[in-house]
């Protein structure tokens, strides 16, 4: 049934009359005509045609059809649902919300929603209506709904993808009643996530409503992802000059074999694409081989109909990543030893990368604006070379503990006298360390010190102690990482 | 039969049609006025008449010796003789004189040429002196009376190239004329003479003299007495820029007793000077007007 939103504008109806009105004043538009003298020609009053053409009358007909027209739309018409029964009557009430996030989309939990909300509806006697919230709104379908018509809403019932907020819920729960039902009751069925319910209060007690809360989305493993296959891992890693290969795990986490299409799209488009058949409970690996200097980006998407379709694809970047950047710092009075351990380390850190997907490159300027305070220096890796007083001297412990604590790694040789590098660790407060001398024999005049794992008990403390690391600069085995 | 064939060539629908003044006269005036121009006087003259046997004892310059020389045969030449009678036209050229109605032939200044064009060839043939004044805002023709056939010729050429536009300037136009008029004349006076009811009959009072005769003919087209048809229609004045929209059906009764009371001043007022008066409308046969006119010029030779 056709209904207003603004009733008083049909009042604008009035105005209908005035084509009409003009239709009956219509005079004649006069004609010019040249004539010699007006000195008897008196002005009188046109008089209204009284021929009408059909012209005139379909243009009056016209004209009233537009009246009628902006008449209706302003009064705002939309068509109203089947009445509803009185909201107000009284009688028990049930209210089932259900958790429409995001999250409801794992561990089966919207399908769990629908079918406890489905069996509910039927075996209820109350008068029933079904909200859903999470999307940043409440959608609503009120008491009054025939059985099979709120069935059918809950089968449609989706979790969408914007951030959930039971907030909704709460504000509007006691309003979803009628004023003199009898016994309220509300349903929420939801994984209740941390992240939607933290702050959300639903006490609705005092408002005489009685709250049920129903988990969904948290059974087991197995349970949960029947009949569900999905990506596990996705790599990619160079396949040989100007190719990159992509490769891919997909896991069944359903009993029976099952065989999918896996496929390759970039740019939107499918590219590529294999049947993949996993055994029950099983992996499988699967690659595809790309060149890589036309793309940057693609999807690997496993295309089938299973319940859980999130883990169903994976995004990749197929250009090798810049490379990461390691500097040294070392006492500005160059020597021949440390000269030599530069390059030693210097080689050994970049041969550690494959010279392709994983680089490193040397920075001496990013390390040298790192030492002279730039805390915004790109650096990874810092080398300090023959830690020894000069590091205090030049003030630099605080530069090095912001270089680490925006996640920098720093490797330290001790200086030749390895008590001045001591000295600084203590005095900085690093780490809590003692050390034992092994049986090694010093081999040369140079004063080394080795370590074994055995004999450390370096203990860190702070931030800093995950961060650094202890090398003999005669490469020999280290300590086990500080934690 | 005759007078069908008369009627046809007087009707100003078969006249407006020849743009030659010149033949259009002789149409009209030989066609319908046979005998008119029979009524001539012979004797001396300058516009040669005919040839007759010599009577002995007349003077013998009046015979033509080139004649006897080829055939040996007295004979005389008679010449047309020269009235005193000058008939001055004077044409109303104003705006107003453009008008055409929807059923008429065409327009009033064009009828008053054509009309004017008769009498010059009237006059000419009956060894008058022709002049013509033709104004509106300003003179546009202004010919001294004078005969003959190249003077008759110049005159409806000057007749063909009027044009109707201006506003009409009847008292300074004929404050200049008067004092120029040759002395005897008949002046026939083409208008329309709208609002010009009190002016113009005392410009005319030189018609009181015996020297003088005034005919006064006013061209009106029938739409100025009946109104166009319409229900509604914006007037437009033809000598100004004033508008009036009005429905002609409905004082259409009251603009027919305005003309009718207007022309019965005009004709009062001209009778008051002694000036000849009728109202013609461009639908009307020319012989009206031209019988009117020979009557006066009648009365002038008599």
């Amino acid at each position: 049934m056709i209904e207003f939103g603004q009733p008083a504008a049909l009042w604008t109806g009035l105005a209908i009359g005035l084509p009409i009105l003009a239709h009956m004043a219509y005079r004649r538009i006069t004609e010019r005509h040249a004539f010699p003298s007006l000195r008897y020609i008196k002005p009188s009053q046109i008089p209204r045609t009284g021929r009408k053409t059909p012209a005139d009358l379909l243009l009056l007909l016209l004209r009233m059809l537009i009246f009628l027209v902006v008449m209706i739309l302003l009064a705002d018409p939309y068509w109203s649902g089947p009445e509803l029964p009185d909201k107000t009557a009284s009688g028990k009430e049930l209210v089932i919300a259900v958790d429409t996030s995001p999250s409801m989309g794992g561990w089966n939990g919207m399908g769990e929603a629908r079918e406890i909300a489905n069996k509910l509806i039927q075996s209820t006697e109350d008068k029933t209506s079904v909200v859903s919230f999470g999307k940043k709104a409440l959608e609503e379908w009120e008491a009054g709904y025939d059985r099979d018509t709120l069935l059918k809403k809950v089968t449609n019932l989706n979790h969408g993808w914007r951030r959930g907020d039971a907030q909704v819920l709460a504000e509007r729960a006691g309003g979803l009643f009628g004023e003199n039902s009898g016994k309220k009751k509300l349903v929420v069925i939801s994984d209740f996530q941390r992240s939607d319910w933290q702050s959300v209060s639903l006490n609705l007690q005092q408002q005489g409503v009685e709250v049920e809360m129903i988990r969904v989305g948290v059974g087991n493993e197995t349970a949960s992802r029947f009949d569900n296959r999905s990506i596990v891992e996705s790599k990619v890693v160079p396949a040989g000059p100007g190719k990159v290969r992509i490769w891919t795990v997909v896991r069944n986490w359903s009993e029976k074999k099952k065989t999918d299409s896996l496929q390759l799209v970039i740019g939107g488009e499918i590219k590529d694409e294999q049947k993949i058949t996993v055994a029950g409970l099983s992996s499988k690996q699967a690659q595809f081989i790309v060149p890589s200097n036309e793309v940057s980006q693609a999807m690997i998407r496993l295309a089938n109909d299973d319940p859980m379709q999130l883990d169903n694809q994976r995004t990749v970047w197929l250009k090798a990543p810049p490379p990461k950047y390691f500097g040294f710092w070392h006492d500005t009075t160059s020597d021949e030893q440390t000269r030599s351990e530069k390059n030693f380390l210097g080689t050994a850190v970049e041969s550690a990368g494959d010279s392709g997907w994983n680089r490193w490159e040397e920075k001496e300027d990013n390390a040298n604006e790192l030492r002279m305070g730039n805390d915004d220096s790109k650096l990874e890796l810092l080398l300090v070379l023959g830690l020894g007083n000069w590091f205090e001297t030049e003030g630099l412990e605080e530069s090095f503990s912001t270089f680490l604590k925006k996640g920098g790694v720093a490797m330290i040789t001790p200086a030749e006298i390895f008590s001045e590098t001591a000295s600084v660790i203590r005095n900085l407060e690093w780490m809590r360390f003692s050390f034992t001398r092994d049986e090694i024999t010093f081999e040369n005049s140079l004063t080394t010190f080795a370590f074994s794992n055995r004999s450390c008990l370096a203990t860190a403390r702070g931030l800093l102690s995950e961060k650094v690391t202890l090398r003999s600069p005669c490469g020999r085995s280290l300590p086990t990482p500080i934690t | 039969m005759v007078a069908a064939t008369e009627n046809a060539l007087l009707d100003p629908a078969h006249l407006s049609r020849i743009e030659d003044f010149s033949l259009l006269a002789k149409v009209v005036v030989d066609g319908t006025l046979p005998g008119i121009h029979r009524s001539l006087r012979q004797g001396r003259g300058t516009e040669f008449f005919q040839y007759r046997p010599y009577d002995p004892g007349e003077d013998l310059k009046i015979i033509d010796w080139k004649v006897y020389a080829k055939r040996e045969e007295l004979v005389a030449k008679t010449f047309q003789e020269d009235t005193n009678f000058n008939l001055f036209l004077v044409v109303d050229t104003s705006a107003s004189m453009d008008y055409q109605g929807v059923k008429a032939s065409c327009s009033k200044l064009h009828y008053a040429s054509m009309l004017a064009a008769c009498f010059a060839y009237l006059a000419f043939r009956q060894g008058d002196r022709v002049g013509l004044f033709a104004y509106g805002e300003e003179v546009q023709q202004w010919i001294r009376p004078k005969s003959g056939q190249a003077h008759f010729g110049r005159v409806v050429n000057a007749l063909a190239q009027l044009k109707a536009e201006g506003e009409n300037k009847h008292e300074a136009m004929w404050d200049q004329m008067v004092g120029n008029m040759p002395g005897r004349s008949t002046v026939v006076f083409l208008s329309d003479f709208l609002e010009a009811e009190d002016v113009l009959p005392e410009r005319l009072r030189f018609a009181l003299s015996s020297r003088y005769e005034a005919l006064c003919l006013q061209v009106l087209d029938r739409e100025e007495e009946t109104l166009p048809e319409g229900d509604a229609l914006r007037f437009v004045e033809m000598e100004g820029n004033r508008e009036v929209s009005t429905s002609p059906e409905v004082i259409r009764s009251e603009f027919r007793n305005h003309m009718a009371a207007f022309k019965e001043t005009l004709a009062r007022n001209f009778s008051s000077v002694s000036a000849e008066f009728e109202s013609l409308f461009t639908n009307q046969d020319l012989g009206h007007a031209l019988r009117k006119f020979l009557g006066i010029r009648a009365r002038n030779i008599g």
